[in-house]
């Protein structure tokens, strides 16, 4: 039995060495995409433009626009009045304006509150929220520093952890890594078990002497090594490219990532044993990879979903995963604090295989 | 070029396309469902972040801090006890971030200097991390505000702030425009990619090169099939969403009318060109598939704004037909500037076009069948 399988596992192998193209598309896009996704994605909002109506013209007002300016929160661009600031910001040609009235300095110089008023282009209703939040951080400062003397109170010292130069790619990389198996590996694994079915050689499989599940199995490793190797190999590249950690106990890490891996692969099956083409196969995989990349964490926070979602999400083997690369990578946690996560995604595989085997098995039969 | 021609390659995609019923299926059920997940599910700003809080203080003044926390929308406040790591609940992920408010904190503030309150963030995701800085810095800030008397602080300058479009702060406004644009940019250039690789792939191609058509001909008729058939998912996926979060129209529509139709022709001679391009289904759809999700979701400003990337690829972002789109889209919507403040785009959409109807011409011209 053992040499009827491994000739069997031969031969996929040697199928999808030949495929040159396939495993091509299948390697470098992910890596060139992960690698591209964590250079531009960038939520940090800073450098809004800010078209700005200094109708006072003194050094109090000049100082103010200063402190929007420092740290590259805001770009000021100065424009003539303050209908000015409106016009700009209703044809969409700036993220804010600040109009300074002119009886600015004299507030100033009197000891009154002086008043400015600051417009924000709500079509972003995130950047509009961060603009917003800066601009009161921004007032409150330069506040506290017109008064001069110390303030009492509270003072929170802030203090980053895991990633104290809060760098935005070591967030998405691992999502879109996970993300990509799964999507990827959906594809690959649904392509790949309906290949019989589309080509009409299932007679032939129909007629080797190989039990269904050395068929299956036999189908499945070189897809699985193929994507273990592609995990280590956009890990590595990230660890180079963007200085991603890699705390943690890897080798529990690299188990955990194959039951992953191994879980998309069953869905691929799964997905295979419901259409006949490979062109069906393709448009259902994109339409079940494609939820689960996007309700699963790696770009829009769970925390953040309606309540219905995020219990959805609980279901999705993508969103463990990333929780525990996260966690593993980021943190360097282990096993006491990754285990529920870990056996969803167990539990999950399992299914997986289970069912898909089982349809397989019947359809061939 | 024959018009008679080309209409009859039209008619005969749009039969081919109904006798797959899975794919017209897929083909309006895929861009609904990517529309409702996109819409309904996904936002960027978060609310009640559990965070914990270690009173070590424990005066009316330090309770009446942590009693403002718990008031904020953005967090969500749990004891730490006494005994605990500040970093434990950061490790274990049952908080974000960790306040520490040392003994004699309030003596500190009642002899008028400033109390150090030790925060501790988890930074693994970054914007929540500045969402949780941001929140705490503001309520640390209004409570100081209130420790001290009216009088003796007159702050210089106020702010008064106002959104202008959307008050109400509904990120659906921003979002759901953006997934009009990924989806038109993703779905008919997906059917027409497939199309047109299926003809070489089944070797039907060979018939179309024998036949009197012209290769600009036949790449005339595809587009028009598969433009009618965008137009078709434009129609579902607006409409529902029209529906579902009230957008529509805030000022003049008739940029929004032109672009349509330019940036679906875009999408779909995107989809031939790879078409052409490609020998296998698997190569063309994982090609379509996959410069589309890095172009039209990355170099868009779809999840994040465009101003956030590093220059270069900003600078490529103006090759992208739905970066352009998505400006008219989220400005028809929501802001509604038209003609004077984005008119470029349907002119940068059509360049865009052509330069893809060139290119797939040019690799279909040679009417060469590689067995």
């Amino acid at each position: 039995m053992l040499s009827r399988f491994g000739a069997l596992l031969r031969k996929e192998f040697a199928e999808l060495a030949r495929n040159r193209q396939l495993l091509f598309l299948l390697l470098i896009p992910p890596l060139v995409q992960t690698v591209l996704f964590g250079v531009a994605l960038k939520p940090i909002v800073k450098e809004l433009s800010l078209a700005v109506a200094d109708e006072s013209k003194t050094l109090a007002s000049r100082d103010l626009i200063a402190a929007f300016a420092a740290n590259g929160v805001f770009v000021p661009r100065y424009v003539d009045s303050g209908p000015a600031v409106g016009r700009a910001v209703r044809a969409g040609h700036t993220d804010a304006g600040m109009v300074i009235p002119p009886e600015f300095t004299r507030d100033v110089q009197r000891g009154r509150t002086a008043e400015v008023q600051i417009v924000l282009d709500g079509v972003n209703a995130y950047v509009a929220g961060q603009g917003a939040g800066y601009t009161a951080g921004i007032v409150d400062a330069y506040d506290r520093a017109a008064a001069g003397a110390t303030l009492p109170g509270v003072d929170p010292q802030i203090t980053f952890a895991y990633n104290p130069g809060l760098i935005s790619s070591w967030f998405f990389v691992p999502g879109i890594i996970g993300g990509l198996i799964v999507l990827t590996g959906i594809i690959a694994a649904s392509a790949e078990a309906v290949r019989e079915k589309d080509e009409g050689t299932l007679e032939q499989l129909l007629m080797t002497p190989a039990s269904s599940w050395e068929i299956l199995i036999a189908k499945i490793v070189p897809l699985f090594v193929m994507f273990l190797g592609s995990l280590c190999l956009g890990l590595t590249v990230a660890k180079l490219v963007f200085g991603l950690p890699l705390l943690g106990n890897i080798p529990l890490f690299l188990t955990i990532s194959s039951v992953y891996i191994l879980s998309g692969l069953g869905v691929g099956i799964l997905i295979a044993t419901y259409a006949n083409t490979r062109q069906q196969v393709i448009l259902i995989s994109i339409f079940v990879a494609l939820p689960l990349m996007l309700l699963s964490g790696a770009f829009a926070p769970i925390e953040s979903m309606p309540p219905f979602f995020q219990y959805l999400t609980l279901l999705n083997p993508l969103r463990h995963y990333i929780t525990i690369m996260r966690a593993m990578l980021l943190k360097g946690v282990g096993w006491q604090v990754v285990w529920p996560d870990a056996m969803a995604i167990v539990a999950f595989a399992v299914i997986a295989i289970a069912v898909s085997g089982a349809r397989y098995r019947s359809q061939l039969s | 070029m024959s018009l008679a021609r080309v209409w009859v390659q039209c008619r005969k995609e749009l039969l081919q396309f109904r006798r797959d019923r899975l794919t017209v299926a897929l083909a309006f059920g895929l861009p609904l469902g990517m529309l409702l997940i996109f819409g309904l599910a996904i936002r960027l700003e978060i609310k009640d972040i559990p965070i914990a809080v270690q009173d070590l203080d424990r005066t009316p003044l330090s309770r009446e801090f942590v009693s403002r926390l718990s008031a904020t929308q953005e967090l969500r406040v749990t004891a730490l006890p006494a005994a605990a790591r500040p970093m434990e609940p950061l490790d274990a992920g049952s908080a974000r971030a960790t306040i520490v408010i040392p003994p004699g904190t309030a003596r500190l503030v009642q002899r008028g200097l400033t109390a150090p309150l030790g925060v501790l963030i988890d930074s693994t995701d970054v914007v929540n991390a500045m969402t949780i800085r941001e929140a705490i810095r503001s309520t640390a800030q209004f409570f100081d505000m209130t420790l001290v008397p009216r009088d003796e602080f007159v702050p210089r300058v106020a702010a008064d702030v106002r959104i202008w479009f959307n008050p109400g702060r509904r990120e659906a406004l921003n979002i759901v425009p953006g997934v009009y644009a990924v989806v038109l940019a993703m779905y008919p250039a997906l059917l027409a990619a497939m199309a047109m690789v299926r003809e070489s792939e089944r070797g039907t191609i060979v018939q179309a090169y024998a036949s009197r058509l012209s290769a600009a001909e036949l790449l005339a008729g595809k587009s028009a099939a598969f433009l009618l058939v965008g137009l078709g998912q434009v129609l579902v996926v607006m409409g529902l969403g029209s529906l579902i979060w009230q957008l529509w129209f805030v000022a003049d529509p008739t940029l929004m009318l032109v672009a349509t139709p330019l940036f679906v022709l875009d999408s779909v001679l995107f989809g031939l060109l790879v078409g052409a391009s490609t020998r296998s289904v698997s190569a063309a759809v994982q090609g379509v598939g996959s410069i589309n999700a890095f172009f039209n979701i990355l170099l868009t400003g779809f999840l994040y704004p465009l101003g956030n990337m590093p220059y270069a690829l900003q600078l490529l972002s103006t090759i992208v037909p739905a970066r352009y789109f998505i400006e008219v889209s989220r400005d028809a919507f929501v802001r509604g500037a038209g003609w004077p403040g984005f008119g470029y785009a349907p002119f940068a959409m059509a360049a865009i076009g052509a330069v893809y109807f060139a290119l797939a011409w040019l690799r279909l011209r040679r009417m060469q069948f590689a067995a």
